[in-house]
């Protein structure tokens, strides 16, 4: 009898302790069904950093590749809303709830400038920053329409290369240029972590 | 002596069974309100009657389409087999589910889903995949779908993955502990309210329009099973603009179609010619339909399938009357309620953002 009151007992305990730990593993973490963890879904977007590319401290990605603008450095990862306090208020804005999620995708647009977020832990991370047009310049000093050799002079060799783009990868942030007869037509940052 | 350890040796292991199933049952996310689409996947087992024809995809087919209406307006008898940002792979592993069970006449499938090669979040696989019945379908969606940081062995023992939830149970985790209510009509998930579209940013521009090569696989994969069992498979493009369907993907699931013989359908252009009306017929600015405009959508779609399929009206049939009376009746009751919450509190508190229980 105390041999099966024991064995009870052991598995109660095995009970309770799947129960109780902290989910401090591999994947742990809070379980997927609250916006914490969760991202857009089939409404498109961005995914989940933590999720996927670990622990992301905002703007802290470390990639050398970051865009000053209106004085302000902006970097994919970093926390949007003290960024949006120093870019004032967007010339447009737009935003759409994920499936099945409260969380918001946001496009934040200043002139040549558009910003796009994702959410996490209840705050907005900039996934993407584009410049469409030529009065906007990288921190390097490449703009629209110049050529492929203008952005090899300034950036070297890109990591990868086609007709159509040329993708330079630092860190958590990948800058594309994209071309369109040799020229450059679009210039995005966006982050890989997301 | 011996008899009396086997006999304690089984009933430990009873209990243990027992009572780790129980807490499993209890720490599963149930799904029940506010977000409701994890239990979507599960509900069609509960389905009483087959359907000839079946929609399979993303939340452009379980928020576009009324079964209800195509229902009352045809006698076609139908199910939304979708999810959360189903993958193509996912929406391939329940058409293969689906057919142990039954083997529908049409197929349709929309394409926005293509635009995803990878495995992209768990919380959208676990609504997308937990629910399915065991088989071997389940187990290569599971392979298919997992990221990285994900474990097989967590699909098979959800226990393993949220245990950590001890802390978080809200009251429909007790309510429901072991039984689920409805949330959808055949799949569908309603909405009433109304927020007009406003307008869309500009797309991106992407430096590889390209559809990747797992997700164009797949889409083969399914139009093959289907031709193999005899079903007409077909393709479309929900109505709705955004995300945006970029004219290089349009151009490439043309294509495909024309390549293997299925038709393919973009409703973008014919939002008119259904009648839709953005400024009316979208809940969220235009992302997806509302209950209003997905009854338009279902009604001009119906036609089209009664003019191109055989498909039959089985609205004298007894057992497919009386389980469609009772989808219907759930269907009415649940839009008077959303209507009702509408009319009271300028918004739905029941449903959607509001019902998430904090």
């Amino acid at each position: 009898m105390k041999k099966t009151i024991a064995m009870l007992m052991c598995a109660l305990l095995i009970c309770a302790l799947l129960a109780g730990c902290g989910g401090s593993g591999k994947s742990g973490g809070t379980a997927p069904t609250t916006s914490e963890s969760i991202t857009p879904g089939g409404a498109g977007g961005a995914s989940d950093a933590a999720e996927q590319g670990g622990e992301q401290t905002p703007g802290a990605a470390g990639s050398k590749y970051t865009f000053t603008f209106k004085d302000t450095e902006v970097a994919v990862n970093g926390d949007m809303a003290p960024l949006a306090e120093k870019l004032g208020e967007p010339g447009d804005y737009f935003e759409s709830e994920s499936c099945a999620f409260q969380g918001l995708d946001k496009v934040y647009t200043y002139g040549s400038v558009i910003i796009r977020t994702y959410p996490k832990d209840g705050k907005d991370y900039v996934l993407s920053v584009e410049l469409k047009d030529d009065t906007v310049t990288t921190r390097e000093g490449v703009y629209i329409g110049q050529t492929r050799d203008d952005v090899t002079a300034a950036y070297g060799d890109p990591g990868e290369e086609t007709a159509a783009a040329l993708r330079y990868v630092d860190g958590d942030c990948t800058l594309t240029f994209l071309l369109t007869d040799g020229k450059v037509t679009d210039i995005t940052y966006t982050s890989d972590a997301a | 002596m011996k008899g009396k350890r086997w006999l304690a040796a089984l009933l430990t292991a009873a209990v243990t069974v027992g009572v780790l199933y129980a807490a499993q049952r209890l720490l599963v996310p149930k799904y029940q309100r506010g977000i409701v689409e994890g239990s979507m996947v599960e509900e069609y087992y509960r389905e009483t009657v087959d359907h000839d024809v079946l929609f399979i995809g993303d939340c452009e087919v379980y928020e576009n389409f009324s079964p209800i209406t195509l229902w009352e307006d045809y006698g076609i008898s139908s199910y939304i087999r979708g999810s959360a940002q189903q993958l193509v792979w996912q929406s391939y592993y329940l058409l293969e589910d689906t057919l142990r069970y039954e083997t529908p006449k049409v197929v349709v499938f929309n394409v926005l889903a293509l635009k995803f090669n990878e495995p992209q979040n768990e919380a959208y696989n676990r609504m997308s995949i937990d629910g399915m019945r065991w088989s071997m379908s389940k187990v290569r969606n599971i392979l298919a779908s997992m990221t990285e940081q994900e474990h097989f062995v967590e699909y098979v023992f959800p226990l393993l993955r949220y245990h950590d939830r001890w802390s978080d149970l809200k009251h429909d985790d007790v309510a429901h502990w072991f039984g689920k209510d409805l949330v959808t009509h055949a799949g569908y998930y309603m909405r009433v309210d109304v927020e007009p579209e406003l307008g869309f940013p500009d797309p991106q521009p992407l430096a590889d329009y390209t559809l990747g090569d797992k997700a164009m696989d797949y889409l083969q994969r399914m139009t093959d099973l289907c031709r193999e069992k005899g079903i007409e498979l077909v393709l479309i493009k929900a109505p709705t603009e955004y995300p945006h369907w970029y004219e290089q993907w349009d151009q490439q699931v043309a294509d495909f179609a024309r390549e293997n013989g299925v038709p393919y359908i973009n409703y973008i252009p014919l939002q008119g010619d259904i009648g839709l009306d953005m400024a009316q017929d979208t809940y969220d600015a235009g992302l997806h339909l509302n209950t209003q405009g997905a009854e338009k959508m279902a009604a001009y779609f119906g036609a089209y399938l009664k003019e191109n399929y055989d498909l039959p009206d089985r609205r004298d049939d007894p057992v497919y009357a009386a389980a469609w009376q009772e989808k219907t009746d759930a269907y009415e009751r649940m839009k008077k309620q959303q209507y009702d919450e509408l009319a009271q509190y300028g918004q739905l508190v029941s449903f959607g953002a509001n019902a998430i229980e904090e």
